[in-house]
């Protein structure tokens, strides 16, 4: 290996490594905060990159008194049955739009353009939740949003792109449209299916704002709108306001740290399991349209 | 543009357009009585003080709106009220938290504690404060309202929407009616003046000290190097400034700029907001005397005595450097003073102080800050019989310091959810988090000066009060209602936001400052200003 290759090689690995801690610096430094004790944070005046006396403290007030642990259930629950239905839904639209000659397949597909463009707005939406009878239950979070029109569109240009011979060769054997869907579309979709599952997962996991619209009981409420109120709320004075003692609260930094840790690690957990369809489906359509 | 403000600007101008239809249907169908909309031809009563006498004080203010301090818990409360309130009432109310969520009413035994102290079934539902404005735009235009709003102004159209929706409660309580509600009583009349529009009583008051943001500083660190604590004029707090800065060491002598502005304009004797003067209003940002102390922060700045991130930083990251001492100096909260001794308590020698705002260039001609208003809450229209059962529950949630209620209240089941040291309640680690219920963003008691166990707090924050109340003018916008504040109100403030901050970046010079108070005039800041001066001659 010649000398300037290796000087190469040597400020390639430099520059890499300086990446790799720029990124994991902040999440080294939200997990250590949410274990670090008052006292580090205080002398640190805000984020603490290990802490001295590791304490699970934090994790303890907030998964004490129920509401976080529910919230996450809540949250789970949200994610899988919408995910799950967001993709039957998408994959039903995507196909029957990527077959020529389906029934009303222009203004379907027209239709489905036009909600990449324009949005409804916040309180036509709540009209039309309350209207159908959604107002405090688990439908509201997911029924309004099943379908993202992005996502249909990325489905149909990577189902456009399998060989028309394929399906024609199936459906002369005899095969119905939706034998067709089952057998062969979708085991050749499973990266694209991959990523836009995942595209819907996190989109569930991270809706708070239709929650705090649609659900009067905080008891269903789902984890991101309980973060929040942790975080963004979380003027220590606020807490006086309501005659409160501070002695009583926990210190507030590694509070919202530890239930931001609570919030990211199960979409962390999904993610790797994903990762390597993620490259090949992120692809898909880039060139098609 | 934030995201909060540009959720207020669209979600309130949709709801305006999306929810008109439906109030004019509303208000023809039931024709509510005297409606007051814009006449003044009959003068307010307001509601008659009358103290509860649940307690006898430690110190008693002077002045008018003065808090009461207690450097302990009343032994052996009194019952205010025979149990139950009412008879089996169920109630709905929407409001705000700035607490983290609590467990819901059938976890929550506190909460269930109350309903069944009461006799009725209150069931809340709430948002956290940030995001407040978007659930009320949604669930006024949505048309299924709680019998309880909080409402906050600004808020579009809100004496056409108050008419459509919610009660008129003058009858029932202003003068001498309300002496039927004996806490609702107790409230101090200037509470009262928040729930005023055109003219008539509109809801009831969630009743706050009028005492605005307090400078604080360690006391101890300043000490140390001999400097003074209260200084006498703005050439003694820049030297402060000056000499509590050190750049190598990461300290710096505070992280409130942006608050520094308002206090320096309230030492050259200017109040926060509006002003008015025989007839005509002024709004603060107009005064030379702002553009003085914008210049004077602006100036404090670019000599780097502030911590560099104190514009984009957050409460909880400036209350942290106050702690450990690098910034000492903070702008804040007045009720936060215990919460400040109380952080300080692990790091050797801490004191805190706050400094009296001082005339600019000697002397006491100075003003303090007012405290912003926190709305009121309306009850949906009803019958006159449902109206006076719901103001019989917002009484008992009024019940005041002192009273066996209270304690019910805020502390809940003695042995349960809060045990007595002495004849103070303390909270267990249960409490704490279910009393967290937002029933005191609904109404509440005017809370005194009361601090468990730390009779220094109380007895500062009660000589702090004394000398500052009559330092603070009162809003002369209260119960004046101007269109273009609502429309237009947020955007405003952006401009004058975008504006100050530029100039305290150094991104334009304070020159300009007068172009930015321009914009503000001709994009509606006149237009509001009339509309104020056309209130208050209506109302005479």
């Amino acid at each position: 290996m010649g000398e300037p290759l290796r000087m190469g090689m040597a400020a390639r690995a430099v520059v890499l490594t300086v990446c790799c801690v720029l990124v994991l610096l902040p999440f080294v430094a939200v997990v250590s905060t949410s274990l670090a004790g008052q006292n580090q944070i205080t002398s640190a005046g805000g984020f603490v990159l290990w802490p001295d006396d590791p304490s699970l403290g934090s994790y303890q007030a907030v998964l004490s008194g129920g509401v976080v642990t529910r919230a996450m259930i809540v949250s789970i629950g949200i994610t899988v049955v919408g995910t799950l239905g967001s993709l039957a839904a998408t994959i039903g639209l995507a196909y029957s739009l990527s077959r020529p000659g389906s029934l009303l397949h222009k203004p379907i597909l027209l239709a489905t353009l036009f909600t990449l463009f324009f949005n409804p707005g916040i309180i036509p939406m709540y009209l039309i939740v309350r209207q159908l009878g959604m107002i405090d239950t688990y439908a509201a979070l997911i029924l309004p949003v099943l379908i993202n029109g992005f996502n249909v569109i990325v489905m149909r240009a990577f189902f456009l792109e399998i060989p028309q011979e394929l399906l024609e060769s199936a459906r002369i054997d005899g095969a119905s449209e939706l034998k067709i869907l089952m057998t062969i579309v979708l085991p050749l979709s499973k990266a694209v299916m991959a990523v836009i599952g995942l595209f819907y997962a996190v989109m569930y996991w991270n809706a708070f704002f239709t929650a705090l619209l649609y659900l009067n009981s905080t008891e269903k409420w789902p984890l991101q709108l309980i973060v929040r109120t942790f975080v963004v709320n979380q003027t220590p004075l606020a807490a006086d306001d309501l005659a409160l003692s501070s002695n009583e609260m926990p210190p507030q930094l590694s509070i919202q740290m530890a239930i931001l840790v609570l919030a990211i690690i199960p979409i962390l957990l999904v993610y790797p399991f994903l990762q390597r369809h993620f490259t090949k489906g992120l692809l898909v359509g880039a060139v098609k349209g | 543009m934030d995201r909060r403000t540009f959720l207020r600007a669209a979600g309130l101008s949709t709801l305006a357009v999306a929810a008109g239809t439906g109030f004019t249907a509303c208000s023809s169908r039931n024709d509510a009585g005297p409606t007051g909309s814009g006449s003044g031809s009959t003068t307010l009563v307001l509601p008659t003080y009358r103290d509860a006498g649940a307690a006898a004080a430690d110190l008693v203010g002077a002045h008018e709106g003065s808090l009461p301090g207690f450097f302990a818990y009343p032994a052996n409360p009194s019952r205010m009220y025979e149990r139950p309130v009412v008879d089996d009432l169920e109630i709905t109310a929407l409001t705000y938290s700035f607490s983290p969520v609590v467990p819901g009413l059938s976890e929550n035994e506190m909460w269930q504690n109350i309903n069944e102290t009461i006799g009725a079934k209150i069931d809340i539902s709430y948002t956290p404060d940030a995001d407040y404005d978007s659930r009320f735009a949604t669930t006024i235009a949505g048309g299924d309202i709680p019998d309880l709003v909080a409402i906050r102004p600004p808020v579009q159209e809100l004496p056409a929407m108050l008419e459509a929706a919610f009660a008129d409660l003058t009858d029932h309580l202003s003068g001498d009616a309300i002496l039927d509600y004996p806490s609702l009583a107790a409230i101090p009349t200037a509470a009262w003046r928040k729930a005023v529009v055109q003219g008539r009583i509109w809801g009831l008051p969630v009743p706050r000290p009028p005492i605005g943001p307090a400078f604080f500083v360690r006391k101890d660190l300043l000490e140390q190097r001999g400097l003074p604590v209260q200084p006498r004029n703005f050439d003694e707090l820049a030297d402060t400034f000056r000499a509590l800065t050190d750049a190598r060491s990461n300290t710096y002598a505070s992280a409130s700029v942006i608050e520094l502005v308002g206090f320096l304009a309230n030492t050259l004797n200017v109040s926060n907001g509006w002003s008015e003067e025989g007839g005509s209003f002024t709004y603060w940002v107009e005064t030379d005397e702002y553009e003085q102390a914008l210049a004077e922060t602006t100036g404090l700045v670019e000599e780097g005595v502030f911590h560099p991130d104190s514009i984009a930083t957050q409460n909880t990251q400036r209350n942290e450097w106050f702690t450990n001492g690098s910034a000492p100096m903070i702008i804040a909260g007045w009720g936060g003073w215990h919460s400040f001794v109380n952080w300080g308590k692990e790091v050797a020698g801490h004191e805190v102080a706050a400094i009296i705002p001082f005339g600019h260039d000697g002397g006491e001609e100075a003003k303090h800050a007012l405290a912003e208003s926190s709305g009121f809450t309306a009850l949906r229209k009803a019958d006159p019989e449902r109206i006076d059962q719901i103001l019989r529950v917002a009484d008992w949630l009024a019940s005041p310091f002192g009273t066996q209620d209270y304690l019910t209240r805020k502390f809940g089941i003695e042995g349960v959810t809060y045990d007595l040291a002495g004849s103070d309640p303390v909270s267990n680690e249960r409490g704490s988090n279910l009393r967290l219920v937002p029933f005191a963003y609904l109404t509440d008691c005017m809370g005194p000066i009361y601090q468990a166990g730390d009779q220094a707090v109380v007895q500062a924050r009660f000589d702090y009060q004394e000398q500052v109340l009559p330092m603070i003018d009162p809003d002369p916008t209260d119960g004046l209602y101007a269109p273009a504040q609502s429309a237009k109100g947020a955007q405003l403030e952006k401009i004058l936001e975008d504006g100050r901050n530029d100039v305290l970046a150094g991104r334009r010079p304070v020159s300009q400052w007068a172009d930015v108070v321009d914009e503000w005039r001709s994009r509606g800041g006149d237009e509001i200003r009339q509309q104020y001066e056309d209130a208050l001659d209506a109302a005479g």
